[in-house]
């Protein structure tokens, strides 16, 4: 709930939920759980709020899944909210954290084995980067990501990410073809983006969003994958070419690994059969058709 | 073999071969009734493929021992018959498809060689040519120290004229078996690669000059050789460097005394990615220009992998121009774009490899 809600409902209704507070020596008390609310009880000037008080020997575990409990139950907690419950509680739990799940789903963290290690390593991420999470910006597994980078390339991927908006697929795309290019040239990711001039793309105002996320996703790709994407131009320039009009589409093995071509045709009466039939007559003898099935790697 | 931990399934306490191993390892094993406590240990562990190179669990091939390889339908497949002795390997190699093939990975040695025997004996009986293999699912020799079962298969197969036996290795354990009668029937084959991919990606293998030495004593001894250039893996300087791993082949054993020579790119399932990350972190193997191939593993792009294909056959040629040399696992266009034929147009990959033993190896 929204401050301004919680606000609204507690000079409403009054305050439903109590906050806990824990005894400490001389009679002073540390607040366990409700820190919002008594904020807002006090912005309300409410003098004297119910409270719920915890002994002086109350266990800190117990404690602990008691102010996480209250607030998990309250509201939905954001992912980096549950990172922080879980490195809090971690010293109270068994050091074997497959078994953490069984402690945790009573107190209102669903969690899993495998989310608990991404929560485990999230929580050590820079504080840019937990924003962008806990706002659900920047999904888990993409975070994970970028967490395990160094400063400048983090940067980098969040000022794309900032700017171009890219599915997650496109996200994680991205990631690994410039993960890959870095480690295949030993350099750090912020050197590969700056060589190819990622920021020009990004703040180029002639193109679109949709255009300038696959340029981006182009140049790295030609960069990663410098033979395939020189057969793929040589391809595309040879279709070009063959000429052929829109009613004839010509389809290439799946990655020119299997040798199967397809041609696939529409037409609507006879005139227009007998315009492909003679389209693909010349096809017979185009030399760039007989280049295309034989994959030929070099172009004339 | 370092092992750490040694399982006995209940079912093979008294066999011949568990006393033995047992013996020689001199440790205490732990008696199971079954795999699980075995794959509870394994899963336990943060890092089980590591874990599983140490972890030896003697147990009984409670399947067939002479399978087929698992070819696929789309590339051409040599119809090898695999002798399944045993799986895993100690060596650890970046590339190694037994890291993910396994579930979990670990060592196990199957020690019904009664059962193991009669299957051979009623393969025998058939009196068909066949090439059987224990390189598949684990290296053929890193078991000798523990257990001399490729003595025991070598005597055996030297006693028949139909099939032959291909150890196939990246360890030079032989010399206890240079003196065996042979017959012939049993080729001796080593996995070459060039010295930066054995430095960096074949860990606990032996050197390259080990294996060629290893090689040229058993010609000394009368067996036939074999070689694979598999994975043939591209990287800047690959073709140089693949040039003189073959230089050196050749100026230590003739052409020939070799039965074949095989060449297969890198290709794999694309599980194995996220472990050679993991793994070995320094690894640039996987990030080649791989696509998916109709059988669902990673090849390179095809017409990147002719081109090096091309490049090897030329050179392997220039030195050994009648050898048979073949493929694992390559389709037509490869063969024809690479070799200039197709295997079909010699009756198929089989048969010209069978020929080719029959004429080294006295099949008849």
């Amino acid at each position: 709930m929204a401050v301004d809600a919680l606000k609204a409902s507690i000079a409403r209704i009054g305050l439903v939920s109590p906050p806990i507070l824990k005894l400490q020596p001389e009679n002073r008390y540390i607040v366990v759980s409700g820190f919002r609310r008594i904020s807002v009880c006090r912005a309300l000037g409410l003098q004297k709020i119910p409270a719920r008080v915890m002994g002086l020997g109350s266990d800190d575990g117990q404690l602990m899944k008691l102010a996480i409990a209250d607030n998990a139950f309250n509201r939905s907690l954001n992912i980096i909210e549950q990172a922080t419950a879980i490195f809090k509680l971690s010293p109270f739990l068994p050091d074997d954290d497959r078994t953490w799940h069984s402690e945790c789903d009573p107190i209102g963290l669903t969690v899993n084995p495998g989310l608990i290690r991404k929560l485990k390593k999230i929580r050590a991420a820079s504080s840019d980067l937990k924003e962008k999470i806990a706002a659900g910006k920047i999904s888990l597994t993409v975070g994970l990501e970028l967490a395990g980078m160094d400063d400048g390339s983090r940067v980098q991927f969040l000022t794309i990410f900032d700017a171009l908006s890219p599915t997650l697929n496109h996200q994680k795309e991205m990631i690994r073809m410039a993960g890959e290019i870095a480690c295949l040239e030993d350099k750090p990711i912020s050197k590969i983006f700056n060589s190819l001039e990622i920021d020009n793309i990004i703040k180029d105002p002639d193109m679109d969003r949709n255009m300038k996320i696959s340029r981006v996703r182009r140049k790295l790709k030609d960069r990663r994958y410098p033979e395939i994407s020189g057969f793929e131009k040589t391809y595309h320039a040879r279709v070009k070419r063959l000429t052929l009009p829109e009613s004839i589409a010509l389809h290439p093995p799946t990655d020119f690994e299997g040798n199967d071509f397809m041609i696939q045709f529409t037409f609507r009466g006879l005139p227009q059969f007998k315009e492909i039939c003679d389209n693909l007559l010349r096809l017979r003898d185009h030399p760039d058709f007989a280049a295309i099935l034989e994959k030929s790697r070099e172009d004339n | 073999m370092k092992i750490t931990d040694l399982y006995i399934d209940q079912d093979v306490l008294d066999l011949p071969a568990t006393r033995v191993i047992c013996d020689r390892l001199k440790m205490p094993g732990q008696v199971v009734d079954s795999a699980d406590p075995v794959y509870e240990k394994l899963s336990r562990t943060a890092a089980p493929v590591d874990q599983g190179k140490k972890i030896l669990f003697l147990t009984r091939n409670k399947g067939a021992f002479l399978r087929p390889c698992p070819g696929t339908d789309y590339y051409t497949c040599c119809n090898y018959t695999i002798l399944h002795f045993g799986t895993f390997c100690t060596m650890d190699c970046s590339y190694c498809i037994l890291q993910s093939y396994f579930h979990p990975p670990v060592l196990q040695f199957f020690v019904n060689h009664n059962d193991m025997d009669a299957s051979l004996d009623e393969f025998f009986q058939q009196k068909k040519r066949a090439r059987i293999g224990t390189g598949e699912f684990t290296d053929s020799l890193i078991w000798e120290d523990i257990y001399p079962f490729t003595s025991h298969l070598i005597k055996k197969f030297a006693a028949q004229n139909h099939a032959i036996l291909e150890v196939k290795s990246k360890t030079v354990a032989i010399d206890h078996l240079l003196t065996l009668p042979h017959n012939q029937k049993t080729i001796m084959a080593w996995s070459l690669n060039t010295s930066d991919i054995v430095r960096t990606e074949e860990r606990r293998t032996a050197s390259l000059d080990a294996r060629l030495a290893a090689a040229a004593k058993c010609r000394d001894h009368g067996y036939p050789l074999a070689f694979h250039f598999d994975p043939l893996i591209i990287y800047p300087g690959a073709e140089a460097a693949y040039r003189l791993i073959i230089e050196k082949l050749f100026a230590t054993i003739r052409p020939e005394n070799i039965v074949w020579i095989s060449l297969g790119t890198f290709r794999f399932m694309p599980d194995l990615k996220a472990i050679i990350e993991q793994r070995f972190d320094r690894s640039k193997i996987i990030y080649g220009e791989f696509v998916r191939g109709l059988d669902g593993k990673m090849r390179y792009f095809k017409p990147l992998r002719i081109r090096f294909y091309q490049q090897i056959v030329s050179f392997i040629r220039e030195f050994a121009p009648h050898v048979t040399l073949y493929f694992c696992m390559e389709d037509d266009e490869v063969w024809e774009k690479s070799f200039g034929f197709a295997p079909h147009q010699y009756g198929g990959l089989p048969m010209m490899l069978d020929q080719s033993a029959a004429r080294h190896c006295g099949l008849l």
